[in-house]
């Protein structure tokens, strides 16, 4: 069973503020996650510009499609072969069509599941609180950005401190 | 859009979903009806068989094909808007692009009804897969039939997941606004979403990614579309300006039913404050831009049927501007009205001279003027569809195998269908789920700072 959410989580209204926190609890060594209502650049620049993995899953299986789509034509060419007129019985420009919408289906579908297995995984590795307080509180999907530091009870005062420095909304603990 | 807040953007959006003005009833009315026609149409065309359509030899191709190519074109700007302007960065796309995204699924779906309704045996479409089989048969990879199998799948499948990850913090948004039942939905379409940054890390790195596939996809789609024709020997038909000439139709088509669907949408929803002036105004500089690229394309086609000196492909393209002719005269017993050169004319006056409007300021301001263009594109765009396929198959190289085509009332119903099947499914779609998207337009909004100057 995993442990439950030790630690403090705050809302924002600023952007520079939220950021400044970020990179303190980063300089600060803190396991900490961002909650935004949209993609920001300065926020990733923030956290220290974390990169995905994604790209590399695409790639792989956007490979993998090119080989399907010129291996598979090819093959049930040559293994029934239908000769007509002076026509080659293995075309690689007519393939070149099936290898790049094969390239492109196998790599879209690839990214698409990539970003909800890395997602999901993420979920699992990210403890975000299970309180009523967290769950109910919808405002990280319309207009304010959240921190989520997870802490032992001894550090709670430093952080609570460092949020409450830069604006914070509304702060909570979570020791229960 | 400095005066809107984030706030504002799921309020107003989420507004949508809410009961909307009669005016939305009254289409979806209109749009159940013509889908009814279709369905009874098809119905019995699948009970009686194909002869109820008017094609026949020498006509193999007609309404059904011209409908597909239609429809496969009006999918194309929705990629184009939502693919090829998000990196090229034109933030004009944001209000837009949702709805026109949903507009290429729904389009791409309509589109791909029409070879299956074609081919008369719907049943046995599954033959166009390769599968290993007791036969051992397997399909002609050389074929452009075949690549279009794969090209539109594909399209199908790329354009379907794009709309759908690009809904997910949207859903997430709904779900957090919602009571009840619907919020119960909203949480399990929403896979999860918490809006954390590292979600956001990867959802942005994949859309980029889906995205940089959509673009080439889109050009793709529409060239092997235009290789259905280009690669044979038809007069008409076999040209190598064909794919750019494809390309460029299907976004100048696409982007007058962005138009048709947006400017209502916009009234009805009240969305002004986000689907602004110039949002309508970009779109219809690229309308203007395509026009002239599809203008061009249609004046090469002519002068090159004029200067190659062919004579079959001369021939063809008299009996397109002209109609019928006795013996081959110029405009000796020229019936200027027939059906064929009607189709021609209109295509010119739609997609040649209906735009030229656009160049005036005040009339890429004026929201009437546009949607009643869009109107003339669209009929126009059809036309050109039409023109290209079946004046082509009625006048092959040798007069004994010429022939003539008119639809049947059957093929007339299934065509009013898919425009049914198209704007019944958009107007579902636009009271489930926020027509906009949410995140995106906060992009274009500027980021609250307590300190430094904001900039989004």
């Amino acid at each position: 069973m995993s442990k439950p959410f030790k630690g403090v989580w705050g809302s924002f209204e600023y952007m520079d503020e939220t950021c400044t926190v970020i990179r303190n609890l980063r300089e600060q060594g803190k396991d900490y996650s961002v909650l935004s209502p949209f993609h920001h650049h300065e926020l990733q620049a923030a956290m220290g510009d974390p990169q995905s993995r994604i790209p590399f899953i695409t790639l792989v299986f956007g490979g993998l499609g090119i080989f399907f789509g010129y291996g598979y034509p090819s093959w049930t060419a040559m293994e029934w072969v239908l000769p007509v007129s002076m026509k080659p019985t293995v075309s690689i420009p007519a393939y070149t069509i099936i290898g790049f919408e094969m390239m492109v289906l196998l790599g879209g579908v690839s990214t698409v599941l990539g970003i909800l297995i890395m997602g999901f995984f993420h979920l699992r590795r990210e403890k975000l609180p299970k309180s009523s307080s967290f769950k109910n509180y919808s405002r990280f999907s319309n207009d304010r950005f959240g921190v989520v530091v997870r802490c032992e009870k001894d550090e709670a005062d430093q952080v609570e401190k460092l949020m409450r420095s830069h604006s914070v909304e509304e702060v909570y603990r979570e020791y229960e | 859009m400095s005066a809107i807040t984030y706030a504002d953007v799921n309020r107003d959006i989420l507004k949508t979903m809410v009961r909307p003005k009669p005016a939305y009833y009254l289409l979806i009315s209109g749009s159940l009806f013509a889908l009814l026609i279709g369905g009874v149409s098809l119905a019995i065309q699948t009970d009686v068989g194909l002869g109820l359509s008017g094609i026949s030899h020498p006509i193999g191709w007609g309404f059904y094909i011209t409908n597909f190519v239609f429809w496969i074109g009006i999918g194309h700007a929705g990629t184009l808007i939502s693919a090829v302007l998000f990196l090229t960065r034109a933030p004009w796309r944001n209000p837009i692009y949702r709805a026109a995204e949903a507009m290429t699924v729904f389009a791409v779906m309509t589109a791909g009804l029409f070879p299956l309704i074609h081919v008369g045996r719907t049943w046995f479409a599954y033959w166009m897969i390769p599968y290993p089989n007791q036969r051992m048969l397997w399909t002609n990879f050389k074929s452009p039939l075949e690549w279009d199998v794969f090209a539109v799948s594909t399209y199908l499948t790329i354009s379907v997941l794009f709309f759908i990850i690009g809904l997910i913090p949207d859903l997430a948004a709904m779900r957090d606004s919602a009571t009840g039942t619907r919020k119960k939905i909203y949480t399990l379409l929403s896979l999860g979403w918490t809006n954390s940054y590292q979600q956001w890390l990867h959802y942005m790195r994949g859309y980029l990614l889906l995205a940089a596939f959509s673009t080439p996809l889109v050009f793709s789609v529409h060239s092997i579309v235009s290789f259905d024709f280009a690669m044979s020997f038809l007069p008409g038909w076999h040209t190598t300006i064909f794919p750019p000439y494809f390309v460029a139709g299907a976004i100048f088509s696409g982007m007058a039913m962005v138009l048709t669907i947006v400017i209502p949408l916009r009234k009805i929803f009240g969305l002004e404050k986000f689907i602004t002036l110039h949002v309508l105004q970009s779109s219809a500089r690229l309308i203007l831009f395509t026009s002239f690229i599809v203008g061009y394309a249609y004046m090469t086609e002519l002068f090159m049927a004029y200067y190659s000196g062919n004579h079959f492909e001369r021939s063809l393209f008299y009996f397109r501007l002209f109609g019928e002719f006795s013996d081959g005269a110029p405009f000796r017993d020229a019936h200027l009205f027939s059906w064929p050169s009607l189709a021609f004319w209109t295509m010119i006056f739609c997609n040649m001279i209906s735009p030229l409007p656009l160049w005036r300021w005040k009339i890429r301001n004026n929201i009437y003027a546009l949607f009643i263009i869009s109107i003339f594109i669209n009929i126009g765009m059809w036309f050109e569809r039409y023109n290209i396929i079946v004046s082509s198959l009625q006048r092959d190289f040798d007069p004994y195998v010429w022939g003539s085509y008119w639809p049947t009332i059957i093929e007339a119903g299934i065509t009013l269908g898919s425009f049914g099947f198209f704007f019944t499914l958009f107007l579902l779609f636009i009271r489930a789920m926020p027509s906009m998207a949410i995140a995106e337009l906060k992009e274009s909004i500027p980021a609250p700072m307590k300190h430094k100057k904001a900039h989004s």
